[in-house]
């Protein structure tokens, strides 16, 4: 610029008036003429619309951002939904094994879980999405570890705890440090205790041949619309137990595991067939009764990368080491690993529950002490503290302890490899 | 009968309590100085930081050992004044400050050169590609400087320009440290000229990227070197001793890139394109006026030469003849100042 | 057998896009903006004026120290300006302008040579004087790696022809056309450090080009080809030399420390020129491809062309354009506008529609893990990307922050959408900045 070029720095410092009359008069108007020109035709012209060559076509315009500029497409929704998908299996073979009370059920806490979300979503205008499917997950969950006579009250009351109290109040997704179906499971059990140890006995147990889904549901409807009431959907057969079924409202027998506890206790008790234990056909919560329809789901899940072998297999282990350990001291009194694995809610703990990403370590070695852990205590659990069943509890404990397990198990990186420079090349 | 124990129990237990603390508060208390709690009394209670130390209890325990009566900004004079009484040292008069972005380039006049996504903080889009603004040192609007205001004295234009309202702003000064292009500046209360840009490419780069950035052409440091410096192709407004609002300032930069705030307050200045168009046409009537000032001057010298010549030559030649003088007088003109 | 390394990720490569498209050159440009900061180092200084007639391999800047090299003018004609101009990075840098005459002629180059008949030193000369620098990205002065400290002997010398960006097919057509060029060169390199092994690392997606670089290194001695496993980011130095050698590069260090030094491809091709005929390095093989081009080209593009040439060479956008990447998907970077010059280091232009490209809104953190899982340095993203997000810079610098490579592995495989590498770079900006500002505090102090 020209004006650069005439430097009357002399003439600045005797004030703006003094400056002028110097004779810098001529350079002022010229360098006022020059950078009004080439800047006033650029600035003056158009004082509210862009700039530029606008004379010629518009080039695009592009969008910036920091690399990657791809990604792999996964998405915290699609995770959720898939888990939620692999658990509709067992939550239909419990229908199956129970009857419409397991629907009623699964459909209350999963609804509840949702709407409870979308109720905090609504009032904490928080960037949590009921779409992203973790409620509905957690509602799922939370229904698997229920009794199949929960009512609905407490259904709701356990949707609210897991939903609200322990995730929404620690921040949404993410921020939660327990397992919140579990929380609620545990909350229900302790407040509600006679409703939470209610084990209805199978469908298929009571009837002389398998009882079809269809017939139960027609049956069920059928008796709701003649007496406006909510009967058992019990087959009608000649045996006894089913004779005292058309009577009752609900037959409950103890779970195995409750059994098994009697049993050591005391020395007696009886005990059902193992097979009908992996199929489901034993009273317990609804989860805990599908072992293969939950493999069957696990394996899609371990097979498509959702969740990794460290912590369910770790858990099995520390439940089958515990559970070896004490059997072959004491046959008699403690049962063996693979009544422990099939009973109870160590097959949905260890693949479904332990292995929520938000309450459970990132680090492999970490997860597998988080596994390891769980099994250990919830074998300790039940064989020698008051509930027989330990699965929530261990993993709760196990939660509590992640943020340490996290902080001891970062993975070694990478430049730390020792190089000695080989003696050969010198 | 039976509640008689348990009521006894547990007042005695209360009692025993209160006997306890009121014990503990006596003997196990830590001595404080008195002025401490009278200090933190006539703080302001912004706890903002501004003074360097922890809220304004950090201050107050700061001040009585010894610290600098006159680091609390948003107290102003009167709380030096409260300060100095309570300690029992001078008043010092401060310079009351407020923050002012030193940009006016919104949407409008300064234009993206691209859309920026990612996450919305001024601080992450300037790590993209040098921001997608055309003019790398110009203002952003994705608003870190208005997170971090308690007082909710920045506002935005709607070309998203960050503007701080002064009469909002408690100069804690967090803004200036939040913003990743250090637009924000400090600058005494009671100034109304200012150069809003801060931009240190050469003149020619900066008049293709923003209509309203200083080209650091020099024509108001030459006008007042003690109120206006260009350092790196950029003119920088002087608030210090002997520096002053140079009244004609605003009308001498061609880009506009001054504001004078007696002139033009700040929301129509930054928003309103006619006070633009107005500002031109201030500077166009100011310029043809200096020029005829000038012009006017440069004859009456000229003339008042031609006399004097004349008069030496008549001296040597013809004392008695005397020729009439010219006295054509420019009529005087004043920069008119524009509607404030 | 192929070897790899632990973590990464497999993206969708869609090489096929353009692997098969033959290398084209482009003609030269009318006007040619040439930067004279386009390596890592100091940027190089002007040395010619306005209006000075230059003809194609002329310096135009000095190189200003050591870790620099020179520019050179890529066409013949007059410089019309020396200043500020738009750099790709997004900054403006001063560049040297040149008007074409239309005649694209040489200057006087050095005489032709035999590789073998120069010495180690003389090679380096050659390369330090043609303004080479490394062309897989990091454009680091390749005479610098070539002079490693007395004290670090290298025993392996690495060429680096995985280009495990998805997209780009440069280096891939490079050596399935000229395979000769890319190992004399190598062999060149490996002549200058004197070092005892050369393995030429390829990833198995490129089996023409194995077979090609193979047939070529048949008569070559002391030189062998390893088939590296498909995966990203297999050709970050770190990683190759993991999965080749076995060996780390330790913390803060380079590869000359465990005794290795990496070349890419195009390095090497260029050093062939040089050594060979003496030609300065004023152009390179480019791939110009993505969903957004109507025609996916490998082009060979004179330094100082604007890049909608190169986008006009591959047929003009398909469609709207969302982005335009200089290098590849995964570390490349988005430009604002097409009509910035090419420098050096863009082997790759990279045009993606709109509805390719990822959101910009992220979520919290679900601990899922799979950053750690793709993380080829085996850090933690999860944390430190919670840890940048209030950014507590201490605990960052705990993490290990600064050993990231910046690969986007992490960012790729975050369900939640994190803009963790974006995270990365702003704590090791802050970290720097707070070690700066410790510094001169401290020297104050000692004052």
């Amino acid at each position: 610029m020209a004006a650069d070029e005439k430097d009357t720095s002399s003439g600045a410092d005797k004030g703006a008036d003094k400056a002028a009359d110097k004779g810098a008069d001529k350079a002022a108007d010229k360098s006022a003429d020059k950078a009004a020109g080439k800047a006033a035709d650029k600035a003056a012209a158009e004082p509210t619309t862009e700039p530029a060559e606008a004379a010629e076509t518009v080039p695009p315009i592009l969008t910036v951002a920091s690399s990657p500029h791809v990604r792999s497409g996964e998405s915290t929704a699609r995770i959720m939904w898939t888990v939620f998908a692999c658990l509709l299996p067992a939550s239909a073979w419990s229908v199956y094994i129970f009857g419409m009370n397991a629907a009623i059920v699964l459909a209350t806490c999963t609804g509840g879980a949702v709407v409870f979300e979308a109720l905090v979503q609504y009032f904490t205008k928080d960037r949590t999405m009921v779409q992203d499917g973790s409620a509905a997950l957690t509602g799922l969950l939370l229904g698997l570890t229920m009794p199949p006579a929960a009512s609905v009250v407490i259904c709701l009351i356990g949707a609210f705890v897991a939903v609200v109290v322990a995730k929404a109040i620690f921040g949404g997704l993410g921020h939660n440090p327990f397992n919140p179906a579990l929380t609620a499971r545990v909350f229900l059990l302790i407040a509600f205790p006679g409703a939470m140890t209610k084990w209805p006995v199978p469908l298929q147990t009571l009837a002389e041949k398998p009882v079809s889904l269809y017939g139960q549901a027609t049956t069920w409807y059928s008796s709701f619309a003649a007496n406006k009431t909510l009967e058992p959907a019990a087959a009608k057969t000649g045996t006894a137990m089913s004779a005292l079924a058309d009577k009752v409202d609900v037959i409950t027998a103890a779970t195995p595991l409750a059994v098994a506890k009697e049993h050591w206790q005391k020395g007696t008790g009886e005990v059902l067939h193992y097979s009908d234990y992996f199929v489901g056909n034993m009273p317990g919560s609804l989860g805990e009764v599908s072992v293969v329809v939950l493999l069957l789901g696990a394996a899609f899940l371990l097979i498509k990368g959702y969740i990794t072998w460290h912590i369910p297999v770790s858990f099995i282990l520390g439940v089958v080491v515990m559970a070896g350990m004490t059997h072959l001291a004491s046959p008699t009194r403690y049962m063996d690993p693979i009544f422990h694995l099939v009973t109870g809610g160590i097959i949905i703990g260890a693949f479904f529950m332990a292995t929520d990403y938000v309450t459970s370590p990132t680090y492999p070695l970490g997860m597998i002490i988080f596994g390891l852990g769980c099994g250990l205590l919830t074998m300790i659990i039940r064989l020698w503290a008051g509930f027989p069943e330990g699965v929530s509890f261990a993993i709760l404990i196990m939660n509590a302890v992640t943020p340490i397990i996290e902080r001891y198990t970062r993975p070694k990186k990478y430049g730390l490899k020792p190089w000695a420079e080989p003696e050969a090349s010198k | 009968m039976s509640l008689l124990v348990p009521i006894l129990v547990l007042s005695g237990l209360g009692a025993a309590m209160g006997v306890g603390l009121a014990v503990a508060a006596k003997f196990l208390s830590v001595a404080e100085d008195p002025r401490v709690e009278a200090l933190v009394d006539i703080l302001p209670g912004a706890n903002c930081g501004a003074c360097g130390y922890p809220g304004c209890s950090g201050y107050a325990k700061g001040l009585v050992a010894g610290e600098d009566v006159t680091l609390c900004s948003p107290g102003g004079n009167a709380t030096v004044k409260d300060i100095a009484a309570i300690l029992g040292v001078e008043a010092v008069t401060v310079v009351e400050k407020v923050a002012l972005v030193k940009c006016a380039g919104g949407r409008n006049v300064a234009p993206d050169r691209s859309l920026y996504v990612g996450p919305q903080t001024c601080r992450a889009a300037v790590l993209v590609g040098f921001g997608n603004k055309e003019c790398r040192w110009g203002c952003i609007g994705l608003g870190d400087c208005a997170e971090v205001c308690e007082d909710d004295a920045v506002e935005f234009t709607a070309d998203g320009l960050a503007y701080v309202v002064a009469d909002a702003c408690i100069a804690c000064a967090r803004c200036v440290k939040a913003c990743p292009r250090d637009l924000i500046e400090m600058v005494p209360k009671d100034r109304k000229v200012h150069v809003l840009c801060s931009s240190h490419d050469p003149g020619k780069i900066t008049k293709n990227v923003c209509q309203v950035g200083c080209i650091a052409c020099k024509l108001c440091s030459r006008r007042d070197g003690k109120s206006f410096v260009i350092e790196d192709n950029n003119a920088t407004v002087l608030y210090g001793e002997g520096s002053r609002d140079v009244p004609t300032a605003a009308l001498i930069c061609t880009p506009g890139a001054v504001w004078d705030a007696n002139m033009y307050d700040q929301v129509t200045w930054l928003t309103d394109p006619e006070a633009r168009v107005h500002l031109k046409e201030q500077q166009a009537e100011f310029k043809a006026a200096e020029r005829a000032e000038r012009a006017a001057k440069k004859k009456k010298a000229a003339e008042a030469k031609k006399a004097k010549e004349a008069a030496a030559d008549k001296a040597e030649a013809e004392p008695a003849v005397g020729k009439p003088e010219k006295t054509e007088e420019a009529p005087d003109q004043e920069p008119e100042k524009g509607a404030e | 057998m192929s070897v790899s390394f632990r973590g990464g990720i497999h993206p969708r490569y869609a090489k096929e896009l353009a692997s098969d498209a033959a290398i084209e050159h482009l003609p030269p440009p009318d006007r040619a903006i040439v930067h004279l900061s386009q390596h890592i180092g100091a940027p190089a200084t002007a040395v010619v004026k306005k209006k000075q007639e230059v003809k194609k391999g002329d310096v135009v800047g000095e190189a200003a120290g050591f870790v620099s090299v020179p520019v050179h003018a890529p066409i013949s004609g007059k410089v019309t300006d020396v200043g500020l101009y738009p750099h790709p990075f997004g900054s403006m840098q001063e560049a040297v302008v040149i008007e074409s005459d239309g005649k694209d002629q040489w200057t006087d180059l050095p005489p032709k040579a035999q590789p073998d008949s120069l010495s180690g030193e003389e090679i380096k000369d050659r390369i330090r004087n043609a303004g080479i620098v490394g062309l897989g990205g990091a454009a680091f002065p390749t005479h610098v790696k070539l002079s490693p400290p007395p004290a670090k002997h290298i025993d392996t010398v690495l060429l680096n022809a995985a280009e495990c960006e998805p997209y780009l097919t440069a280096d891939d057509r490079l050596m399935r056309e000229e395979p000769r060029r890319v190992v004399s060169g190598f062999q060149a390199l490996q002549k200058v450090l004197g070092a005892a092994n050369a393995v030429i690392c390829i990833e198995e997606n490129k089996p023409e080009a194995i077979g090609a670089i193979e047939k070529a290194v048949s008569k070559a001695k002391g030189v062998r080809v390893a088939t590296l496993h498909v995966k990203y980011p297999q050709g970050g130095e770190k990683q190759l030399i993991d999965a080749v050698l076995s060996r780390e590069v330790p913390t803060g260090g380079l590869p000359m420390d465990c005794g290795v030094v990496v070349q890419n491809v195009a390095t090497c091709a260029a050093v062939d020129d040089a050594v060979r005929f003496g030609k300065p390095l004023i152009s390179r093989v480019t791939t110009v491809t993505g969903e957004g081009v109507a025609n996916p080209v490998n082009v060979v593009g004179r330094m100082g062309t604007p890049v909608q040439t190169f986008i006009d060479a591959a047929g003009g956008f398909q469609g709207t354009p969302g982005r335009v990447i200089l290098g590849g998907p995964m570390m490349g970077g988005a430009i604002h506008k097409t009509d910035i010059p090419v420098i050096k280091s863009t082997g790759g232009v990279l045009v993606l529609t709109p509805e390719q490209l990822p959101s910009g809104d992220f979520e919290s953190c679900i601990r899922c893990g799979r950053c750690v899982r793709a993380c080829p340095i085996h850090l933690c993203p999860n944390e430190m990307g919670n840890y940048a997000e209030v950014e507590m810079w201490e605990e960052l610098e705990g993490l290990d922050v600064n050993d990231c490579i910046e690969c986007g592995c992490c960012a790729y495989s975050c369900p939640a959408n994190r803009p963790l590498v974006q995270l990365f770079r702003y704590a090791k900006l802050w970290i720097r900045q707070n070690q700066a500002r410790a510094k001169t505090a401290e020297s104050k102090d000692e004052k």
